[in-house]
């Protein structure tokens, strides 16, 4: 009885692994392939961190920047130079700008930017003796009031920045289109 | 603006804006070296850009005239002047940062600007000089 079951027995000993099992040629497939992968990403991952670094940064949108002690500010416009640091993808730079801050009788701080919003020149204050106390352009000639509403030539109002006190300074934060030219009648 | 900021639209709608033609000389001789050429170029271009940037909606910035010729580079300067003149700008002002311009050589040119006659200014004071002759040249 014996010898019949034998050649059964040994039968089943040299069939192969079943699927479950994992045979020398898939674990050594997997090892390689996982450890190519992981030092394939160790290469690539600066490279894609490279590409996209600007995008990981946050924009400076919302930053303010320290520009002149209020009680310097009076109610007559006066023009302020400042720095602000710009970084447009990969390219860092330094940006002079201006700003005409002024204050209104209740306290309140305004700075207009004198980009001229006909084609881009930059207007001064009471620069024209024949039209003084009021900003005007050398280039086409636009006038605006002390507010920066448009008086002539140009189709818009000056810009204005953002501006907050903070412990005693003018902060001036991003440009935005002008909000209180309309005050004026 | 520089020349190369406009298209063929936005010139067609704005170019009449547009009448002050700025043409800057680099003024180098060939025996500079390229660190001293750099530092050349960067001197005109920080010299253009407080002509060029106040005035933006009026004054276009042509390719510059490379390299000094002695007496011949004048005649040659006082044509492209002539040139402009007769095309699309009324003005033509030429600015160097390195070598001295003179209206008596360049006597097309309605004003000449060497950054090496502005020695004597602070550079505050050099931006409204600058200011105060384009105007004057413009009101004249």
């Amino acid at each position: 009885m014996s010898s019949q079951n034998e050649p059964h027995e040994l039968g089943s000993e040299a069939q192969p692994p079943s699927r479950n099992e994992m045979s020398r040629r898939q674990f050594l497939t997997y090892t390689l392939g996982g450890a190519s992968a992981f030092m394939g990403m160790g290469a690539l991952l600066p490279m894609i961190h490279f590409a996209v670094d600007p995008i990981l940064h946050k924009k400076g949108a919302g930053e303010f920047i320290k520009v002149a002690e209020a009680g310097q500010i009076t109610e007559e416009p006066q023009e302020f130079t400042f720095e602000l640091h710009q970084q447009d993808g990969w390219y860092a730079s330094t940006a002079t700008l201006t700003a005409w801050i002024r204050k209104e009788a209740n306290g309140d701080i305004y700075a207009l930017s004198p980009i001229c919003k006909h084609l881009g020149c930059t207007v001064g204050w009471n620069n024209n003796k024949a039209y003084p106390d009021e900003y005007h352009c050398p280039c086409h000639g636009a006038r605006y009031t002390k507010l920066g509403k448009n008086l002539i030539v140009s189709p818009k109002p000056l810009d204005q920045y953002k501006t907050k006190i903070e412990n005693g300074w003018v902060l001036l934060g991003d440009i935005i289109p002008n909000t209180v030219a309309r005050k004026e009648a | 603006m520089k020349f190369s900021d406009f298209d063929r639209q936005s010139w067609e709608e704005n170019g009449r804006y547009y009448d002050t033609c700025l043409i800057p000389v680099t003024g180098l001789s060939g025996a500079e070296d390229p660190v001293d050429t750099i530092e050349a170029l960067e001197r005109l271009r920080d010299f253009l850009d407080r002509i060029e940037r106040p005035y933006r909606g009026r004054i276009v910035v042509y390719p510059a005239v490379q390299y000094r010729a002695g007496t011949a580079g004048s005649e040659y300067i006082n044509d492209i002047c002539r040139k402009v003149k007769s095309s699309y700008f009324q003005y033509a002002v030429m600015a160097s940062a390195d070598i001295p311009l003179s209206t008596t050589d360049i006597y097309e040119s309605d004003l000449v600007l060497s950054l090496t006659a502005f020695d004597h200014v602070t550079k505050s004071e050099l931006n409204l000089e600058i200011g105060r002759r384009i105007q004057e040249m413009w009101q004249s």
